[in-house]
């Protein structure tokens, strides 16, 4: 098998993965934050690795800031409706996920006015196009890092200066990115950053979390118990606690720990140049087959290629990869209705790779050598 | 001495920043006698000279201590508070 749907989920995960949520499931067995039993405190030290290491990872200076989630879209959720309240301005883009979408028409109608940035041609967000959105300042912006469409990586050093000028709230999407592109939450000018645990970070599905800077009132979604001031029913104030009450997935967060530390030692930069040669080399190979042309353009890519077909349906072609070849692809919509409709394949689709990792050059080349027999077979049909 | 702390998360917070600056502890659930606001995690140090060190560390990570207590020998009152 060829696995190129790694912007949907890794796959597979370092072996270490593995390794760390079986040690877990052994050993860290107790609640982690409600005893004081051995399983429980290390139960405990598992989660705080794993916070530690994301912290450094995208740097971060108080590993507390950080609060684990089941996936982005949870993470985003908790940003957007744990500081938006009805009067308050968004500011988002056509090129978003519906994790950002459909919270967003949600908060639109409880009375949350929410704007949308356009696509430029390359299928990426100008810096000079977001300037003339900020006046009068939102007052959060929420934007993707690299979208799942296109796979353009916006400049989200210039983005994030530009939106803490006016003073408005900076969260990003980072469900295509985090693990795979270096980011610098001080540099960028990040308030909030939602990331998956299972994409690019290598863990496993059912892992997420939001930074939240600090001094940045937020909100929960979800009440309950944290382990603490358990006489108080009030929620706690203090961070992470604040935003997760339930037990948290010590299993996952354990094997997404041991995945950023693959990323520590393997080094983001990389990873990230690795992934980018691999998709350029695709996308050459993908753009030589007749009737087959990119969606976005532009170098500064993430490991996501996605292609329009002339001659073939996306859903069916993709299903022949699979079954024909062995190659796992994704054709449709990726739940990014607004950037299909941005670049022109609202009606049919587009076809997606994404590259890990562990992708190799040849698996792309065979990769491409399908989808041209797919296509040359349709084509000499009557 | 025990610092106590507000979670779990303070408590391991505190504990590796303190390790990397030489001083050891062991993470405890915060007796009950001392958790009047419901459960919470603490700190045990063995050396008691370092109070103010481990003072300084906290605050400067902002890092809340919600007190520091000497443990004694006497059943009556186990705990001394010293800070907080």
């Amino acid at each position: 098998m060829i696995y190129l749907d790694n912007a949907a989920t890794t796959y597979p995960k370092p072996y270490s993965v593995y390794k760390a949520m079986e040690y877990a499931a052994t050993f860290a067995g107790g609640n982690p934050g409600r005893t004081s039993g051995k399983m429980s405190l290390e139960a405990m030290k598992l989660i705080y690795t794993c916070r530690e290491r994301l912290a450094a990872l995208f740097h971060i200076r108080d590993p507390s800031r950080i609060v684990f989630t089941q996936n982005a879209t949870h993470a985003l959720n908790l940003g957007l409706f744990g500081l938006l309240s009805p009067g308050d301005t968004l500011l988002t883009s056509v090129l978003e996920h519906n994790s950002v979408l459909r919270p967003a028409e949600a908060l639109r109608k409880i009375g949350v006015y929410v704007r949308l940035l356009p696509a430029d041609i390359k299928g990426g967000i100008s810096p000079e196009a977001l300037r003339s959105y900020l006046s009068p300042p939102p007052k959060l912006v929420v934007l993707t890092h690299a979208s799942n469409v296109t796979g353009i990586i916006n400049d989200m050093e210039a983005i994030g200066a530009l939106v803490h000028g006016v003073g408005s709230l900076f969260m990003v999407d980072a469900a295509q990115t985090a693990g795979c592109v270096p980011i610098d939450v001080e540099k960028m000018h990040i308030d909030l950053l939602a990331f998956p645990g299972h994409k690019g970070l290598l863990g496993p599905t059912g892992t997420g979390g939001l930074y939240v800077r600090e001094g940045i009132d937020i909100k929960p979604l979800i009440l309950g118990g944290t382990g603490t001031n358990s006489k108080d029913l009030s929620q706690p104030e203090d961070f992470p606690e604040r935003l997760e009450s339930g037990t948290l997935n010590t299993i996952g967060l354990a094997g997404l720990s041991a995945g950023v530390a693959y990323i520590e030692k393997h080094g983001v930069a990389t990873i990230y140049q690795k992934e980018h040669d691999i998709a350029g080399m695709l996308l050459r190979q993908l753009c030589h087959i007749e009737g087959v042309t990119p969606v976005g353009s532009g170098d500064n890519r993430a490991g996501v290629v996605c292609v329009r077909l002339s001659k073939a349906d996306y859903i069916l072609t993709a299903e022949c990869l699979s079954k024909d070849f062995g190659i796992i692809t994704r054709g449709g919509f990726h739940c990014a209705p607004l950037a299909h409709k941005a670049m022109g394949t609202e009606t049919t689709g587009a076809l997606r790779f994404s590259v890990g990792p562990f992708t190799t050059m040849k698996d792309v080349t065979t990769a491409a050598a399908a989808l041209k027999i797919i296509i040359s077979k349709k084509a000499s049909l009557p | 001495m025990l610092a106590t702390t507000a979670s779990a998360t303070a408590a391991t917070r505190l504990q590796r920043i303190l390790k990397e600056h030489g001083i050891a502890s062991q993470i405890i659930g915060t007796p009950a006698v001392l958790s009047a606001g419901g459960c919470s995690y603490s700190l045990r140090f063995f050396d008691t000279e370092k109070r103010q060190d481990v003072l300084r560390l906290a605050a400067s990570h902002g890092i809340r201590i919600r007190a520091l207590w000497k443990e004694t020998d006497d059943p009556d009152m186990p705990y001394v508070k010293i800070y907080g």
